[in-house]
């Protein structure tokens, strides 16, 4: 149903069928429903990704200005402690605090490179719900284990499918986020870097093997690739936020 | 004939046009009312950032989108609107009834309350949409979105690798499971059709 319901909204049809096609839109309600939602879907979406650079831009001056106009919490004031203990309590407990700010500063605190890494490299949610569905192989056991950060788990049925259908690019994309989660750096920059020829996936595997340097700690390698990304590409935003963060 | 714009039209050009200076010029004279809405019903300077942001976001949607013309006070319409967000946030975080406390300094201007019923209801169908989409595997994205940005079929299955029949079949299976999540949200049934 949905081949022809796109054909006739690509204005594909032959002029019979599309007559025939019109005919059962006014004798179908059900039908006639879904040709108008999927036309809302497309009309929604196509807009929403057209005004997606221009609306980066403005998020990017939005977030700029807004710093200065909503800096800091208004000023709560605070309870008076009257008893003298209490006051000397508060020191105390503000003394041990401030020790273990500093201890988690020096020692726990994660460096710079892992704390930005973490910052930006929000992880898709997998599902290859329709694809398990339609007898392709890769189960949904994959997409969960991904999802719940089970990564081992997760290459491991990734990497299985992948030695029956190498080519299969979304499989390699995940199996590299798994690399990467796993610290395994060169591997994960070897399975971006085969789907980088695959034009749909190109910006993908650019944006997570430059944060995959990101992640070791090589940030001129990191800053190299980010500053290829071209401005069309959907992570350009991302990219432009993350190079003025590296900056000295 | 087209009703005049309202002379603080300029600040929603300003946002289409990305005009950091007029921009900057909306934060100082809005922000610290939307800021003092906000830290006065239970939320912080970081939310009432971000919930001005988002408004302004909206606006400049439904300026792209919609084409929209100001027929209030800039100031109006973006308060009544963070108005309307802050409190549908405030519902969602305490998940019952929520009342704002303010000093409403904008009650009663119903051409403002209309852009922003619009605007919402607008957002609300942007977001259903969206999200049902970006629960898709990738490959289901990807796949519809080349096909929708105008290139033909053919060019799609070869950019992902597939053959022409196999890719139709795919597309047509990925746009079922999307209108099927679409139509069972309570979310749709609430909009009104466009």
């Amino acid at each position: 149903m949905f081949i022809h319901i796109e054909d006739y909204l690509d204005d594909a049809l032959p002029p019979a069928e599309r007559a025939a096609f019109e005919e059962e839109l006014r004798r179908d309600p059900e039908l006639a429903q879904m040709v108008a939602l999927v036309r809302q879907a497309r009309k929604h979406l196509v807009r929403q990704w057209a005004g997606e650079p221009t609306e980066a831009a403005l998020v990017d001056t939005l977030r700029h200005i807004g710093k200065d106009y909503f800096q800091g919490a208004a000023a709560v004031p605070a309870a008076k402690v009257r008893a003298v203990f209490f006051q000397r309590l508060a020191l105390a407990a503000a003394a041990v605090l401030a020790l273990l700010v500093a201890a988690w500063l020096f020692f726990l605190r994660p460096p710079q490179h892992e704390r930005l890494y973490a910052r930006y490299k929000a992880l898709p949610e997998a599902s290859f719900a329709v694809r398990s569905a339609e007898g392709a192989g890769l189960s949904d056991e994959a997409a969960q284990a991904f999802n719940r950060r089970r990564y081992k788990e997760a290459l491991a049925a990734l990497e299985e499918h992948l030695r029956r259908d190498p080519e299969d690019a979304e499989a390699r994309y995940f199996a590299g986020l798994c690399l990467l989660e796993l610290r395994r750096f060169s591997e994960a920059r070897a399975a971006f870097e085969q789907i980088a020829r695959v034009p749909a996936w190109t910006d993908e595997a650019r944006w997570y093997t430059a944060l995959s340097y990101l992640r070791e700690g090589n940030f001129s390698e990191c800053r190299r690739l980010l500053e290829q990304l071209p401005p069309e590409s959907v992570r350009y935003g991302q990219a432009r936020q993350l190079l003025e963060a590296l900056k000295p | 004939m087209d009703p005049k714009p309202h002379p603080e039209h300029r600040y929603v050009v300003a946002l289409l046009e990305n005009d950091h200076r007029t921009i900057r010029e909306i934060y100082q004279r809005y922000a610290a009312q939307v800021k003092q809405l906000v830290c006065a019903n239970s939320g912080t300077p970081d939310d009432a950032r971000d919930l001005f942001q988002e408004a302004l976001l909206l606006i400049a949607r439904q300026a792209r989108d919609k084409g929209l013309v100001l027929s209030c006070p800039f100031g109006a319409y973006l308060y009544v609107l963070c108005r309307r967000k802050w409190l549908n946030e405030l519902k969602r975080r305490q998940r019952s009834e929520v009342t704002i406390r303010e000093a409403e300094p904008y009650k009663g201007n119903s051409d403002a309350e209309a852009l922003a019923d619009a605007a919402l209801e607008e957002d609300a169908r942007r977001q259903l949409f969206q999200h049902y989409f970006n629960k898709l595997s990738k490959s289901c994205r990807t796949l519809i979105q080349l096909s929708w940005s105008g290139i033909s079929m053919q060019e799609v299955a070869e950019q992902l690798g597939y053959t022409y029949a196999y890719a139709r079949k795919r597309k047509s299976e990925c746009i079922a499971q999307l209108t099927q999540w679409i139509q069972a949200s309570p979310l749709f049934k609430v909009l009104k059709q466009e």
